[in-house]
């Protein structure tokens, strides 16, 4: 797959790209909102990792722009935070998934294996 | 009814300090599970030592910030001498505790001019208490009024701090948003305020939307040591 990965924790986002890497997957790293919506705007991508606080606007709102502004098929939309999902606030249901810092990584090989899966 | 405030105010804050936390944690583990994998992958390889070397740095770096969280959480017991805070490093710390609640609620926090940090800048004592009354007047604000758009943080005088409601569309960012605003088993109006400053030994002041209180009159509620000299160091870790 594809991956963007949204993330303005740098340490964090650059070694979720080497393990994506590593898993036989492409991946970008960015690390602010905007910055997440230029790549997107001239790349497809297959799936989304967001962190939810992000210091420009709330990831949420990538989420959303991400969705809307999708060529085609909207990518796989995963949230990623520190706070657990009832307090993230995503009840518009923007996320396909929510996964809580520290991520489990057997959990994020599976999310992003089931679509190819299917 | 003090202590009560007290917890609710904790149970709050609780998600920015878990996530602080979350953030170190995250990185190590994906630190160990790349080490883990490059081994796996390339057991018959030369290592790169430098690299391997970059990411020990790395994951010893985010250790130290995990301790550091961990001893951050004293910050919140009453009963421990501390070395007092500024007002500014208060503020900062309070506001980006709450920023993120705020902000999913569409709710502002911002710091006056005066508050940021100076050389020379006195320490108020009781440090653990000023946090809890500086939650308490944002939360008291939060809860008590309507359409709150933003909560301005203004210095008063030289000892003391003021907080001031400012109206405004605060819509929730998303709409669970609101949950988040109150996962609260108690609201924190004029009464409960009052309670948890009486508790502290904190002269406050609630003006219709605004809230005042003096940073030196909040008690130090540490039990007396015999030995000053020793009481500000924390045991390494």
């Amino acid at each position: 797959m594809n991956v963007l990965i949204v993330d303005d924790n740098h340490a964090a986002a650059d070694l979720l790209q080497e393990l994506l890497v590593l898993q036989d997957h492409t991946a970008c790293c960015t690390y602010t909102g905007q910055q997440a919506l230029d790549v997107a705007a001239h790349q497809r991508f297959d799936a989304a990792l967001v962190d939810l606080t992000l210091p420009d606007f709330p990831g949420t709102e990538v989420a959303r722009q991400l969705r809307a502004g999708a060529r085609g098929e909207p990518p796989l939309l995963v949230a990623i935070s520190g706070y657990a999902a009832d307090e993230a606030g995503d009840a518009a249901g923007l996320f396909d998934h929510h996964l809580q810092k520290p991520i489990d990584f057997d959990a994020l090989d599976r999310i992003l294996a089931r679509p190819l899966a299917g | 009814m003090a202590a009560g405030v007290r917890h609710e105010l904790l149970t709050r804050a609780l998600p920015a300090l878990r996530h602080e936390m979350a953030a170190p944690v995250s990185v190590i583990r994906m630190g160990v599970l790349l080490l883990k994998r490059q081994l796996a992958n390339g057991a018959d390889a030369k290592p790169d030592t430098a690299a391997l070397a970059e990411r020990v740095a790395l994951i010893e770096d985010q250790v130290a910030a995990l301790a550091g969280g961990v001893r951050s959480l004293r910050d919140w017991e009453l009963a421990t001498h501390d070395d007092g805070i500024t007002r500014s490093a208060l503020v900062a710390q309070c506001a980006t505790l709450m920023r993120v609640a705020f902000e999913l609620n569409g709710i502002g926090l911002r710091l006056g001019d005066g508050l940021a940090p100076v050389d020379g800048e006195p320490r108020f004592p009781a440090a653990a208490a000023l946090r809890y009354m500086v939650l308490g007047a944002l939360g008291h604000l939060h809860d008590s009024v309507p359409n709150l758009g933003e909560i301005r943080v203004e210095a008063d005088g030289g000892d003391a701090l003021r907080f001031v409601a400012c109206h405004g569309a605060s819509e929730p960012v998303e709409p669970i948003a609101g949950a988040h605003r109150a996962p609260r088993a108690l609201a924190i109006d004029a009464i409960a305020l009052q309670a948890l400053a009486d508790g502290l030994g904190c002269a406050v002041t609630v003006e219709g939307e605004s809230v005042r209180f003096g940073l030196g009159t909040a008690m130090d509620t540490a039990p007396a040591e015999p030995d000053r000299s020793s009481a500000t160091s924390r045991p390494a870790t």
